[in-house]
This record gives C-alpha cells, sequence and structure tokens, in this order.
C-alpha cells in the first residue's frame, strides 16, 4: 500500500542495489500533449549519459490520468522500452509527494533528476550534473533554468543562485534538480505537510539544509521551464495563510531566530565540473 | 510493459549473482511480449492454467512471467533435466531466487518430464475448467511442429502461445506454424506484431482452436489500449491547423523571417525600411518591377507615392484573402520563381 506521506520502508538490500547512474523521473498528472516534449528531451539525456558510460533510464510515473496520457504513454514505453523509457502507471491519484517519494523507492539508479511533465531538459548538459554531484558528494546539485511564459515575449532565467539564507523566506530552487537517493532516502524524503502543500520541495530544501547536507549550485542551463496556465492547480491562498505557512517555516527551520547568523554546509555553494568550487 | 518485465529483470540478476547470465538462455523474452502474454492472462474470462515448456530454454523467466501475475489458476512446468551444464545450474538457482523474491508458489508444479508423459500428472492437478495456455520456445521449427501436432491432439482446445516468430520470409518457425493451421482447418493462427503498430517488435505467435472465440475479443481489448486519439502525425496536423486559425501572427512572424532569411540572396538596393511585414506578396517585389518600368531619373519623386501605392496594394491583399490561401499562393511563388 502506497504511503501518501512518507517513504515506506525499504529494505536495506534495495538500498545496496543502487547502481550508478541516473534515472531522468517525470511524474505526471493530465499533461498528454505536453508529454512527448519532455520525454523525448529525457530520453536524449539519458542517450548522452550512455555515452559517457552512465547508465540512464526515464521513469514516467502517471499518477491516474484521466486525459488520454496513459494511452500516449503506452504507445511510447512500446516504442522506446529498448532506449529507457519506463512506465509505471497507479491505479489511484496519489498526489506528487507520493509520486516523489515512489520514484525514489523505485528508480533503478542511484541519481535521480526529476523534472515536470512540461519541462524540457537540455540533454547536452546533464553530464555535466552528474559530474558536480559525484565530484562534491551533494546530496542535490542545481543549474540554471529558462523560464517560458504562455506568451512568446516573456522569457527569463531563475533558480540562478546558490543556497543563500534568504530561502527560508521564499523558495527560489525549483524540483528540477538531480538528486542523490542516498542522502534523499536518509533523510526520510519528501513529506506532505499541510502547511507546506505545493511547497514540498522547498520544504524538502530547508531540510536538507538544516540537516546538513550540501545542495550545489552549477552554472550550467539545466533546463525549460514553461509556465502555462493552470499547469499547476493551487488555490489561492489568503494573506493569513501565507503569515501561517511563514510562521510554520520559521518555527520548524528558525525557532530561535539565529539561522541567518549561522552558515550551513550548503552556504553558497557553487561548481563547475571543469572548474571546480566557484 | 515496465511493471510486467521488472520481475524477469529482478530474477536475472538474482541468478547472475551466481553465475547463470541472462546471455545463456537459448531464448530472450521481450517486455513487450512478457506484456501481452500477462494481459491475455489477466483478461481472459477465467484465470488459465499455465504449461510452461518453455523454461529450459529461457533459464526459468518464463515460469517467473507467470508466477508473478496473479491471474492464472495454476503452473506446471515441464522442465525435464536434460543433463545439460545449464538446465541444472537454473533450476539449482531457481528455487533461492523465488524465496528472495517473495513470490507465491502454491499454485506451481515443477515436472521433470516431457510431454506426452507429464499429461497424466497435470489432469490429476489441474482444475478441468479452466482453460489451458501452453508456453513454447520456438528454437528448433522442427521440434515446434512437433510439439503442436502433439499438444493439440491431447488437448484440442488449448491456446498456444510461441516465440520467437522470426521474420516474415526467412522463418521456418513461421511457415510452420502456417502449415499447420493449413492442414488443421480448425485452428487459426495471429501473430501479435501485427495487430497494432505498436507491437511491432513483438515475436508472440497464437495458435488456437477457432472454438476459442475468447482470445480474439482478449486480444482486441488488449489492442484497444493502444489506439488513442492522437497518434502523433493527427496531433501535429492538428496543432498545425490551430496555429493558423488562431495565430496568425506567429505565422506571418515566421513567414517574415523567411522572408529576410530569402532577401538575403535578393538584396535590393533601397533605403527604405519596412517596417510592416510583408510576407506573401512582397512589397519589394512590386517596387523593383516598378523601377524597372520608371525611369531613373523620376524614380525619388515616386518613392513616396508607390511606397503608398505598394502598402495599399498590400492591405488589401491581406484583407481580402484568407490566410490558407495566401499561404498556398506563396508556396507556389517560392516553388515557381524561388522567392
Amino acid at each position: 500500500m502506497l504511503n501518501k506521506n512518507r517513504l515506506n520502508h525499504t529494505p536495506n538490500h534495495t538500498l545496496r542495489n543502487m547502481p550508478t547512474g541516473v534515472s531522468i523521473v517525470i511524474p505526471n498528472w493530465n499533461h498528454e500533449y505536453l508529454l512527448p516534449r519532455s520525454i523525448q528531451s529525457a530520453l536524449m539525456g539519458a542517450k548522452q549519459l550512455q555515452q559517457h558510460d552512465i547508465p540512464a533510464d526515464v521513469l514516467v510515473i502517471d499518477d491516474h490520468s484521466r486525459d488520454g496520457s496513459l494511452t500516449l504513454l503506452r504507445q511510447l514505453e512500446a516504442l522506446y522500452f529498448d532506449d529507457g523509457l519506463r512506465l509505471i502507471a497507479l491505479p489511484e491519484n496519489v498526489g506528487v509527494v507520493a509520486v516523489r517519494n515512489l520514484a525514489l523507492e523505485c528508480a533503478s539508479y542511484r541519481y535521480i533528476l526529476f523534472m515536470d511533465a512540461d519541462n524540457e531538459l537540455i540533454p547536452e548538459n546533464i553530464y555535466m550534473f552528474v559530474r558536480a554531484i559525484q565530484d562534491t558528494e551533494a546530496a542535490m546539485v542545481y543549474g540554471n533554468l529558462i523560464r517560458r511564459g504562455p506568451v512568446a515575449a516573456y522569457v527569463d532565467m531563475f533558480n540562478n543562485e546558490s543556497f543563500q539564507n534568504h530561502i527560508f523566506q521564499r523558495n527560489y530552487i525549483d524540483t528540477f534538480s538531480l538528486y542523490d537517493r542516498h542522502q534523499i532516502f536518509d533523510v526520510r524524503g519528501y513529506q506532505s505537510i499541510p502547511m507546506m502543500q505545493s511547497h514540498e520541495d522547498w520544504e524538502l530544501i530547508l531540510h536538507l539544509a538544516a540537516s546538513g547536507r550540501k545542495m550545489v549550485f552549477v552554472p550550467v542551463l539545466m533546463g525549460i521551464y514553461y509556465d502555462l496556465p493552470s499547469s499547476f492547480v493551487n488555490p489561492t491562498r489568503s494573506a493569513e495563510f501565507e503569515f501561517e505557512r511563514k510562521s510554520y517555516i520559521d518555527r520548524v527551520f528558525n525557532q530561535l531566530g539565529i539561522r541567518f547568523h549561522q552558515e550551513p554546509n550548503t552556504y553558497h555553494l557553487r561548481y563547475h565540473p571543469d572548474v571546480g568550487y566557484i | 510493459m515496465t511493471t510486467s518485465y521488472q520481475p524477469i529483470q529482478q530474477y536475472q540478476h538474482l541468478i547472475g549473482q551466481n553465475g547463470v547470465q541472462p546471455t545463456s538462455a537459448q531464448m530472450a523474452l521481450q517486455a513487450i511480449d512478457v506484456f501481452i502474454m500477462k494481459q491475455i492472462a489477466a483478461c481472459y474470462p477465467q484465470p488459465p492454467t499455465i504449461i510452461d515448456l518453455a523454461a529450459n530454454h529461457t533459464n526459468g523467466a518464463s515460469t517467473i512471467l507467470w508466477l508473478a501475475n496473479a491471474a492464472i489458476d495454476h503452473i506446471f512446468v515441464l522442465a525435464n533435466h536434460d543433463n545439460t551444464n545449464n538446465t541444472a545450474q537454473w533450476q539449482k538457482q531457481f528455487h533461492h531466487a523465488l524465496s528472495l523474491m517473495e513470490l507465491e508458489t502454491a499454485h506451481l508444479s515443477l515436472i521433470n518430464e516431457a510431454l506426452p508423459n507429464g499429461r497424466e500428472r497435470i489432469e490429476n492437478e489441474m482444475n478441468p475448467l479452466t482453460p489451458v495456455f501452453f508456453i513454447l520456445a520456438a528454437t528448433d521449427a522442427a521440434q515446434f511442429e512437433s510439439q503442436v501436432k502433439l499438444i493439440t491432439g491431447l488437448w484440442d482446445e488449448a491456446l498456444i502461445l510461441f516465440l520467437p516468430l522470426g521474420a516474415s520470409g526467412q522463418s521456418l518457425v513461421l511457415e510452420a506454424a502456417l502449415r499447420f493451421c493449413r492442414q488443421n482447418d480448425a485452428y487459426q493462427f495471429s501473430a501479435i506484431r501485427e495487430w497494432s503498430p505498436f507491437w511491432s517488435s513483438s515475436q508472440l505467435g497464437i495458435i488456437h482452436h477457432q472454438s476459442q472465440t475468447d482470445v480474439t475479443d482478449v486480444l482486441k481489448r488488449i489492442q484497444q489500449l493502444y489506439i488513442g486519439n492522437d497518434d502523433f502525425l493527427s496531433l501535429l496536423r492538428m496543432k498545425a491547423e490551430y496555429q493558423i486559425q488562431e495565430h496568425p501572427e506567429k505565422l506571418l512572424q515566421h513567414e517574415n523571417m523567411l522572408l529576410g532569411a530569402s532577401q538575403q540572396v535578393f538584396a535590393i538596393n533601397d533605403e527604405s525600411t519596412d517596417s510592416v511585414p510583408e510576407p506573401l506578396i512582397s512589397g519589394r517585389l512590386i517596387q523593383q518591377a516598378l523601377r524597372r518600368m520608371i525611369p531613373v531619373e523620376k524614380q525619388p519623386s515616386l518613392k513616396t507615392s508607390n511606397q503608398f501605392v505598394i502598402r495599399s496594394i498590400r492591405n488589401a491583399y491581406h484583407f481580402m484573402i484568407p490566410t490558407p490561401i495566401r499561404i498556398l499562393l506563396r508556396n507556389i511563388r517560392v516553388k515557381l520563381i524561388g522567392m
């Protein structure tokens, strides 16, 4: 039975059997028309890694879509299975937290790259991130993302800062990153917390930082983030709720208000595999 | 496919750690074939009884396929010891792998005999009301043909699933299957790869009695899982039509870009920069034509007026002619005169 809130207990032999390699994980929920783009970029990324003798596959987890995604995914799986495309179709909708935790349990390789179904990976650069995470032994590495809005003229770049204390005020690091499964398992993965709904990735980042883990910024373009209308179903939050969330974050991660005077292990870590720490 | 094939990958990994390499199997099971066989059993009106004659050829992977599939009644594995090193090896590792994988084995019977000798035990143990599936490894055409004749002689309504089918025009197994069905009108042959373009890599074949209409219904059900509204090309066409109808300005921008690129080849010495895009009928072409007609000394005074004329003609053109027809005219123009 899938536990929606946390990682199920994973036997040690499964953890031991995590060969070095990369699983590119795409959670999908009703993004049928955007899937070909994301899957194609992911398959190209996997191929790039294989050319560097790094095993890789692409795992799509369909969270009980109702828009025809599953038919398309079956077709793509039949066509690209030998290229490393894998599909898990869930029998009920469990939410993105449970899907990501399931990916942490089921993925074939040690490193996981999470990307959303409406995003696009830059395949040529993924090798840089793998080198970076291996060199730095970080729990997570992330890079620049280009954000494209619904209007063609709207383009900007984000995700391009190292870990700094103002992340406790607002999240600027996207889930579209490369993770070390060992370390994410050790901190118990994503948590479904009502106060952090739709920001579980932020909660994980704060938790990793508070736990002394490293999150390293790599100044390389990782992908394209498409900011589409209604791509993220999120009820409008009141100012009161936002205040309560901020209070929650302060209480959990910064109770005595000393966080801003402390530099966690991950503070300002920037690394390029061809240069070193910057 | 992924979840169907995972138990086999896990099994191969476990026995591989103890010296039984996947490459030592005479026949490899593909993910698509595993998925379809599993789906056939799952969609059948009743859970079938499986008689696995392919275990030796697949190092036990064919048995794992069914043990990991909950929708079967019983599985009989006829894996006679043929005194080869390989057979002994996988059978030795088989039970150990089963315990590690925590698969239910109460409905598994291992019979160290070949047909027809194992028939009596099978008939004593199986539920006679269940449909019977035979799994054959068709690695040798002559042996395959004799096995099919033997099976249909013993169980005339059995469903025979066999692989690999081989390539059309080259495969002796395929010829044998067709020959058998020609000689025995009551039996029909299906190649799974012919049911769907997404199954084109499948090596699975089916021989069944014509009274077994369930198998055709089941295959249609599974085929329907792979039929969507948008089969790539239709999706592409639909999106292109949508773009033309809903966002003509984007099309104009694209045309303008193409025109700009082509105009580098036909450079026009014109000081004026025309800020209004003219993708489909080029004002510059009209200018060029006018220049050829009007003497050079009179051209500067006509510059302003002919620009007005050109823009008027262009605006009228855009207003009167719908975009799809303008695109068609442009394509004709490009083909005819290259600009």
